[in-house]
């Protein structure tokens, strides 16, 4: 058997026949021909790898009332603020950070495997086979790594800018690195001038990473690695030439950047139009004046024509991000336009970011009102799609809402942005969290401002909380809007909102919201009116507890709610008609609070008082209706005589004539005679009535009597 | 009544106290006890030397009564107290005496704050029962408040913010505060006061004349291009417009896409790219790799057989692996050469086909 060689030669051929077999089998594919049999298997059709995924995802529609899908994790935790979000969010990262980053310094433990004893021997090993890339730890590169080019490529590829360098460092002392290897570091120098840029995978740290607004100023790091590797190189290729000026202009060292485009074409070095791109977008730097800089964007476009290099629309972009940058006013303007109607002639369409440069240019904020955005968005919305084709492309939406909300404020322009927006997967356009926050803060004030009130009611209810929760100032536009349309219930669950969104502390937005439920009360339905009363009583209680919760360590003093806004709670809640109403509780502690001074200021309508006083009174509440009363007349207001004669009126069942009489007698017959509240309510009736000169004058009295004690 | 009034007094001490000392006392006794603390700090010539500055700057705003009259008395009217207003009134003497009381401090050390407060105050109560409302003199004084809230901007007495409010009241129609009761909800394009009546001009942003510069129709030609340059821009394009995912399908894309899961659609070759090209039989039919030196029978032959099939079942070696495994047996046997061709194992010679 084991001598069977015929048999091994035939394995041997058979080996050979397969092989052929098998290449005739990888071209045959199923083509769509009829066959013999009448069956035919459809044509193979090639998807990307994430093509079926892209369909599933597209089955998923947006659910306004369901929560982002990152916060879905736990229902108890859902956050609803945006100080939550963003903390949510932020944490996640932060737990997939801390994991890459032990891995990446216990790398390892993710390499190697330690085999049991008795020999400790260690293998190399890895996480998965096939290797999966991502989850390799990062290379650490130090003086004692043995680093080759590849690693240099691979930083480059990454941009892994300092290990970069440091690779780069290494080999050049160890064995030199190649010229095209050069160029590439030179390129990603260049690029990111010298500064590590943030890492690709954290996505949520870059969506809330607080908007830092790119400077207009000369950050270039001159005589940095990249101007070395520059002058080292010999000769300079025109690469070389256009990756420094590039990243010259790019980080605006605007003189030598057009010096050394100056020297290149000397030389007769060929550039390119990126080139031109970035001396365009910095060629304001070089002149002062508004004419003086038409003239010199104009010159060095008919030197990009004269050295045969077309423009593209970055071209364009260019050319109005310096003109937007140089202020405003007519001449600008003009030569904007005439640059748009060049480029028009060249058949190319401005993109996105030339579109924010030509708002910036036009919508000034105390300039006169142009309306440009019309035909801007006459152009976009006849576009198929909008590509991203520039960084600032994300400006656009945020910049064109704006100008809907407070320049023009338009409604109807506003809806078509917004209807932009929502187009296809134009929503990638809103940029970050803070961009989109924007975005949403202009579009609700202007439907708060210029929309009907039923379409900003069903906006309102679209956006918040889950895709956007207001900021304060937007809150209080929102309050004022339902307060106009007399949307009591509305404003009811404004309250509890503001708990929600974390700003039921900012008193100036809970007295606004007081004020706004006073001024529609009275023409609610019954249950509305109930709803409202909960609400208010809800305001004391967490008052209360802030207070409480705050007591300790107090650095920032707790803001109280004013007098004013207390004396809107008790006319709310006064509103009852049965004496066991709980209502009556928060009255009386509101009351309390407004004698012992917990509160600011003075209720600006004391008439309110007495006539809860009044009611109280008749509604068998004596010690309320006391404590009102001597509230009025402690402050020193006016109404507190009429008060006090009016309430004991009611409260004995006499007529005034006879209450006053009544009054007028000595406290020790009264005494004997009256209810304690009743009493109280004389005694209050003779502080307003004698003691009205403390308020008066109440200082100099007091300092008198200080001598007098003397 | 007489309770009342005391208790106003009392509370404006202790509000004019705090504002001094800016540490909140207890009761309104607690001053001597400050006093003697800080003297114990400080030993007795300085304490000498505060009594003889306290006197002399008690003598020194020596001013007829008629002038104090002047001065003090009919200076500051009973309406709100706006800072700026009255400090310009009476910077000149509490001015000077603050700042004096300051200097004083300065040159005692210590806590410079309390002492200047204490001089202060013993000062201002000296004048003080020469009749001058105490609040005047309180106005003048160099209390920083310029960073605190309105609100807490000075505590006005109660009796004061209504008489304010009364005359403000008075001056304006009543009904402006008022909330109308039966109002109706009316539509906010009424209520609004439009901020701009001028409609917009309109700018058509294709209206313009072109300059001319660039022929149109002609080559383009971008000239030098730049691979990484434009490679990164993509990146930081990509970056810009990225957004968390919003589903768990959206998850699945960025997973994909960097690489940490399985590929759609599903191919268990994935990642076995090097392996591509191979085909099947070569994994399996190894026999081929043995000829050229293998004996043709005996035990190493079999031995190699064995290896043979093993490997040919192994899923996870490439072929390259194979190979060599099968090669590393080849030099094992051929340096134990001489002690095999003694047993007598090696040296069958790989013969023609016995058929």
């Amino acid at each position: 058997m084991y001598s069977n060689i015929v048999i091994q030669r035939q394995w041997a051929r058979l080996a050979g026949l397969f092989r052929t077999l098998s290449s005739l089998e990888g071209q045959k594919l199923p083509v769509g021909r009829k066959s013999i049999d009448g069956i035919s298997p459809p044509v193979r059709i090639s998807r990307s790898s994430t093509d079926i995924l892209q369909a599933l995802a597209a089955t998923v529609g947006v659910d306004p009332t369901a929560p982002h899908f990152k916060y879905h994790d736990d229902p108890f935790l859902i956050p609803q603020s945006n100080y939550r979000k963003r903390a949510y969010a932020l944490s996640a990262e932060a737990g997939r950070k801390a994991a890459s980053w032990i891995r990446d310094e216990q790398s390892q433990l993710f390499t190697t495997r330690e085999w049991d004893p008795p020999m400790k021997m260690k293998t190399p090993y890895h996480n998965a086979d096939p290797p999966i890339d991502a989850f390799n730890p990062r290379p650490i590169y130090n003086d004692e790594s043995k680093v080759t080019e590849e690693d240099l490529l691979y930083t480059i590829q990454n941009a892994l800018l300092e290990d970069a360098i440091r690779v780069y460092q290494l080999l050049s002392a160890s064995e030199g690195v190649n010229d095209d290897l050069k160029l590439a570091l030179l390129q990603l120098l260049c690029f990111y001038n010298e500064k590590e840029p943030i890492a690709a995978e954290w996505l949520e740290e870059r969506w809330f990473a607080a908007a830092t607004r790119e400077r207009q100023a000369t950050t270039w790091r001159l005589g940095g690695l990249a101007d070395k590797i520059f002058s080292a190189m010999d000769p300079k290729t025109p690469e070389a030439y256009c990756t420094v000026i590039q990243g010259m202009a790019k980080y605006y060292q605007a003189e030598r950047a057009h010096a050394l485009a100056q020297e290149a074409m000397e030389k007769g070095i060929p550039l390119s139009t990126s080139v031109y791109n970035a001396l365009l977008s910095c060629v304001g730097f070089l002149k002062e004046g508004t004419t003086l800089r038409i003239e010199a964007l104009k010159a060095l476009l008919s030197q990009m024509n004269e050295q045969g290099i077309s423009p593209n629309s970055d071209t364009l972009t260019s050319c109005l991000k310096s003109i937007s940058a140089w202020g405003g006013g007519k001449a600008l303007q003009t030569f904007a336009l005439q640059i748009v109607a060049e480029f028009k002639q060249l058949n190319i369409q401005p993109g996105l970011s030339a579109y924010y440069y030509l708002l910036c240019l036009f919508c000034k904020e105390r300039g006169p009102r142009i309306d440009v955005l019309t035909t801007i968005l006459n152009d976009l919305e006849g576009r198929d799609s909008l590509e991203p084709t520039d960084a600032m492309d994300t400006h656009f939406f945020i910049t064109a809402m704006g100008v809907c909300s407070e320049h023009l404020q338009n409604i109807d322009l506003a809806d078509r942005v917004h209807a932009l927006l929502m187009k296809d997967d134009n929503y990638r356009l809103v940029g970050d969290a803070y961009k989109e926050s924007i975005y949403y803060r202009h579009l609700v004030s202007v439907a708060c401002r210029h929309a009907p009130f039923e379409k900003t009611a069903q906006l309102l209810d679209t956006l918040i909380p889950n895709i956007y929760v207001p900021e304060p100032s937007v809150m209080e536009e929102i309050i004022k809007t339902l307060e106009l349309a007399g949307a009591g219930d509305r404003l009811a669950e404004v309250w509890s909102q503001l708990v929600v969104f974390g700003l039921a502390k900012r008193v100036k937005l809970v007295e606004r919201l007081l004020d706004a439920l006073c001024n529609c009360y009275t023409y609610q339905d019954e249950e509305i009116k109930e709803k409202i009363r909960s609400a208010a009583a809800d305001m004391l209680k967490f008052g209360q507890m802030v207070q409480e919760q705050n007591e300790p360590e107090s650095r920032t003093p707790i803001q109280k709610l004013s007098a004013s806004a207390l004396t809107n709670i008790i006319e709310l809640c006064a509103d009852v008609k049965d004496k066991a109403d709980e209502s009556w509780e928060v009255v009386g502690e509101a009351l309390a609070r407004l004698r012992s001074e917990q509160a600011s200021g003075l209720p600006s309508r004391p008439e309110v008082i007495s006539s809860v006083a009044k009611k109280a009174a008749t509604y068998g509440k004596p010690g309320l209706a006391a404590t009102a009363v001597t509230y009025l007349a402690e402050c020193g207001f006016e109404e507190a005589t009429t008060a006090c004669v009016e309430t004991l009126g009611v409260m004995l069942n006499r007529p005034t004539d006879e209450v006053q009489t009544l009054l007028r007698e000595p406290r020790s017959s009264l005494e004997s005679s009256l209810h304690p509240s009743a009493l109280v309510i004389a005694e209050a009736f003779h502080l307003a009535k004698t003691g009205a000169p403390i308020d008066s004058s109440a200082s100099s009295e007091s300092d008198s009597e200080t001598s007098d004690d003397d | 009544m007489m309770l009342s009034k005391l208790r106003y007094k009392q509370r404006e001490i202790r509000v004019f106290v705090r504002l001094l000392s800016e540490k909140p006392p207890e009761n309104d006794n607690k001053m001597p006890e400050i006093k003697r603390r800080n003297s114990e700090q400080n030993d007795d010539a300085s304490k000498e030397k505060i009594q003889e500055l306290l006197k002399k700057m008690m003598m020194a705003p020596k001013i007829s009564q008629q002038e104090y009259e002047e001065k003090f008395t009919l200076a500051p009217e009973r309406k709100i107290p706006e800072p700026g207003e009255y400090e310009v009134k009476t910077e000149k003497i509490e001015e000077e005496i603050t700042k004096a009381a300051g200097d004083v401090a300065q040159a005692i050390g210590g806590n410079v704050k309390q002492t200047e407060a204490e001089l202060l105050s013993r000062v201002l109560g000296k004048i003080n029962q020469t009749s001058t409302s105490l609040s005047d003199l309180l106005v003048g004084m160099k209390v920083d408040r310029s960073n605190e809230d309105d609100r807490m901007k000075r505590p006005e007495t109660r009796g004061q913010q209504v008489k304010r409010m009364v005359q403000r009241a008075q001056a304006q129609p009543r009904d402006e505060k008022q909330p109308q009761p039966q109002r109706r909800p009316q539509t906010d394009r009424e209520r609004r006061p439009a901020q701009s009546t001028s409609q917009p001009v309109s700018v058509n942003i294709f209206g313009g004349e072109p300059l001319g510069i660039f022929k149109p129709g002609t080559q383009t030609n971008y000239g030098t291009k730049l691979d990484v340059w434009e490679q990164l821009n993509q990146r930081e394009l990509t970056l810009a417009t990225s957004q968390p995912p919003a589903n768990y399908f959206e998850k699945m894309i960025l997973w994909t896409e960097q690489g940490k899961v399985w590929k759609f659609p599903i191919n268990n070759e994935q990642g076995m790219e090097e392996e591509e090209n191979v085909h099947f039989s070569e994994h399996i039919f190894l026999d081929a790799h043995l000829e050229d030196w293998c004996p043709t029978r005996g035990p190493i032959k079999h031995f190699m057989e064995l290896v043979c099939v093993g490997l040919s079942k192994n899923a996870f070696y490439t072929v390259q692996e194979k190979r060599d495994h099968i090669q590393w047996y080849r030099e094992y046997f051929e340096s134990k050469k001489d002690l095999l061709t003694e047993v007598g194992v090696w040296d069958i010679k790989p013969t023609q086909p016995n058929v």
